[in-house]
């Protein structure tokens, strides 16, 4: 049963789905502050290479995901620092951030070719399976339940932590006072400064805690999924989540949809490809197809006032 | 006094000859186990053979060739390889205007001015589809290219035609992803598995690695249907991902094409056309693992991979064309 091709599409897209809904998480926690980063494609990639280069260095997955994460907190901060301590515009400083990692990235893996840790060591990377530390006949064993084994258990470790984060997401937007505060960052701003609530500083911590979320994709994609880095093997996926984030109309469960829904379109058209429709239709349009259907059905939904009221504005409005 | 000086500089100009310079334009990272990484290597056996100076530019796109290309000339390069089938028009547009010399990798048609460097590894695929059609045991076979451009659809030709001359019903299933992206040639490998493929080749750079990986993958979960893969451009054959399930490689011999192009800019003799490289010359040729010859790789095999090779050389097989 597990072989059937509806679940190894199933399979195949939540494989596809962990870095978009982990990063694409943390994009709609900055968002709902009022922070637009469109550097996600830069932090993104920053975790790739920095994850690369903990876990070659240190031997171990684990150093690289720590490594990971801090270097795209870092550079989160960075856009922190530009955006709401020097009031710098949200978007031109994203798109900086994303030209400063291709070009660190870069750099960064020119160092590892010259020092020789072009490849990753033995056991230095997260191997399938799920839960670390439990040995190969469970895994075997929960692998191979009928459906949710390739679902849920055939898949990266990082696959359980996406969903704590996002449910954790979801909780603290809808259930408690710090979503509350959370939104009202976004909507009124001046608000929350009359209640007292230090409005940058939550901004910034935000900002920041969407960094090492994508910093933590960025490390799924080198040394979980891939078990190395190439320049740029992050090929526009962060502009997916920036996409995705909107599509998801800035709710946690419409993010999850939308990341699960492109999962099932991206595993479709390998699935499509390579059953014979290539000689009917050019392989661009099964290669596009993912991002062909984001925007009809963009097109195609209610234009909704659920978004942040003031997306991407410095705060305070005056100075 | 001013004499002596000036026999002097002339001296000197006769016997400081300046070096070749020679630049590369890489489509992609040269460290892509592949084509890239190939020309990389290549041109540093030609560095240290004719003493040249050599500059690599990497993962240049289509768009940007052009500027380099001029870049280089105003800069006095003797020769400039642009390493891709992309770049063939900004290349010949550029040459027009130059005395620079210039020479397009990848590309098999002429054009005023500039050589173009022909890789047929159509005859080497062949000779891998020989191996793959003998060793299915679905009957299923899978394709996985950067983009369907006629060396890479040459490949897939080739290698179909090989595995059909042992086994008539194999079917080859071809897919395009991306020249250099792994997550996305992984997914691709992962759903020829899926539908029971048991032998995949590939013809893409940096993104081999996702290719290999999910063949390591398959394997460790299913050890007893392994599934086997065959390297593209460079001998891959003892890549450290999979080792044990790379059955041969389809290699072209680069550093030879690339010295010769700069032997002939230092003697003059650069002219404009196509140079054809493929199995009779000896220079796109299949490797096959030595760490599986004489297991996987049976005496048969090899006497059916060296039949069908004398074929090819004497022009009796010829590769179907599109």
């Amino acid at each position: 049963m597990n072989d059937a091709l509806m679940v190894v599409i199933a399979a195949q897209a939540v494989t596809a789905a962990v870095p978009l809904v982990l990063a694409g998480t943390g994009e709609l926690l900055a968002q709902r502050a009022g922070m637009l980063n469109v550097g996600i494609e830069g932090l993104l990639l920053t975790g790739c290479i920095a994850g690369f280069t903990g876990a070659a260095l240190g031997g171990c997955a684990w150093i690289g995901l720590a490594a990971a994460i801090i270097a795209a907190a870092l550079l989160a901060a960075l856009f922190a620092w530009a955006t709401v301590v020097m009031r710098c515009d949200q978007i031109v400083t994203g798109m900086a951030i994303n030209l400063l990692a291709v070009g660190g990235s870069g750099t960064a893996w020119l160092v590892a070719q010259g020092q020789g840790y072009a490849e990753l060591p033995a056991n230095a990377g997260f191997s399938r399976g799920i839960v670390p530390g439990l040995s190969d006949a469970t895994q075997a064993w929960l692998r191979d339940l009928p459906f949710i084994g390739p679902l849920v258990f055939d898949q990266y470790g990082l696959a359980l932590a996406m969903a704590l984060i996002a449910a954790t997401a979801w909780w603290l937007l809808v259930r408690t006072r710090i979503g509350v505060i959370i939104h009202a960052l976004g909507d009124a701003p001046d608000a929350c400064a009359a209640n007292g609530i230090a409005v940058r500083r939550w901004r910034v911590g935000l900002v920041i805690l969407a960094g090492a979320l994508a910093g933590a994709a960025g490390a799924y994609l080198s040394i979980m999924r891939t078990h190395g880095f190439s320049p740029l093997m992050t090929g526009g996926m962060g502009f997916v989540v920036l996409a995705l984030v909107i599509f998801g109309r800035w709710h946690v469960g419409g993010l999850v949809a939308a990341c699960l829904g492109f999962g099932v379109i991206d595993a479709l058209q390998s699935h499509l490809q390579s059953r014979g429709l290539n000689a009917v239709i050019p392989y661009q349009v099964f290669q596009a197809l993912p991002f062909i259907v984001a925007l009809i059905a963009l097109a195609a939904m209610r234009r909704g006032t659920s978004g942040p009221r003031l997306l991407g504005q410095a705060w305070p409005t005056e100075r | 006094m001013l004499r002596t000086f000036l026999l002097l500089t002339l001296f000197c100009c006769a016997y400081t000859a300046e070096p070749l310079k020679i630049g590369l334009i890489c489509s992609g990272s040269v460290t892509d186990g592949g084509w890239n990484q190939l020309a990389k290597e290549a041109i540093e056996q030609v560095k240290k053979e004719l003493k040249a100076e050599v500059s690599i530019l990497q993962k240049v796109t289509q768009d940007k060739a052009g500027d380099e290309l001029r870049a280089y000339a105003a800069d006095g390069y003797d020769l400039v390889i642009a390493h891709g089938y992309e770049f063939l028009t900004p290349a010949a547009e550029v040459a027009a205007g130059t005395t620079m010399k210039i020479a397009v990798s990848g590309a098999d048609v002429a054009r005023p001015g500039i050589v173009t460097l022909d890789f047929d590894v159509s005859q080497a695929s062949y000779q891998l589809g020989v191996i793959a059609g003998t060793l299915t045991k679905s009957g299923k076979l899978g394709f996985v290219g950067g983009a369907p451009i006629p060396s890479v659809k040459a490949c897939y030709r080739g290698f179909l035609a090989g595995a059909r001359a042992v086994r008539p019903d194999v079917s080859v299933a071809e897919a395009y992803t991306s020249w250099d992206e792994p997550v996305k040639s992984k997914q691709q490998t992962e759903a020829f598995f899926a539908q029971g493929i048991d032998l995949v080749y590939h013809d893409v750079d940096a993104a081999s690695r996702g290719v290999f990986e999910a063949v390591k993958e398959r394997n460790a979960r299913n050890p007893a249907k392994p599934v086997y893969v065959f390297g593209c451009v460079a001998d891959q054959n003892a890549n450290p991902i999979c080792p044990d399930h790379i059955l041969a490689s389809a290699v072209i011999r680069l550093d030879a094409t690339f010295r010769a192009v700069a032997e002939s800019v230092v003697a003059k003799t650069f002219a404009a056309g196509v140079v054809r490289e493929n199995l009779q010359r000896g220079t796109c040729v299949a490797v096959l693992n030595p760490r599986l010859i004489g297991t996987i790789l049976t005496p048969e095999i090899l006497a059916g991979v060296e039949r069908a090779g004398k074929q090819l050389v004497a022009g009796s097989l010829i590769i179907p064309g599109e």
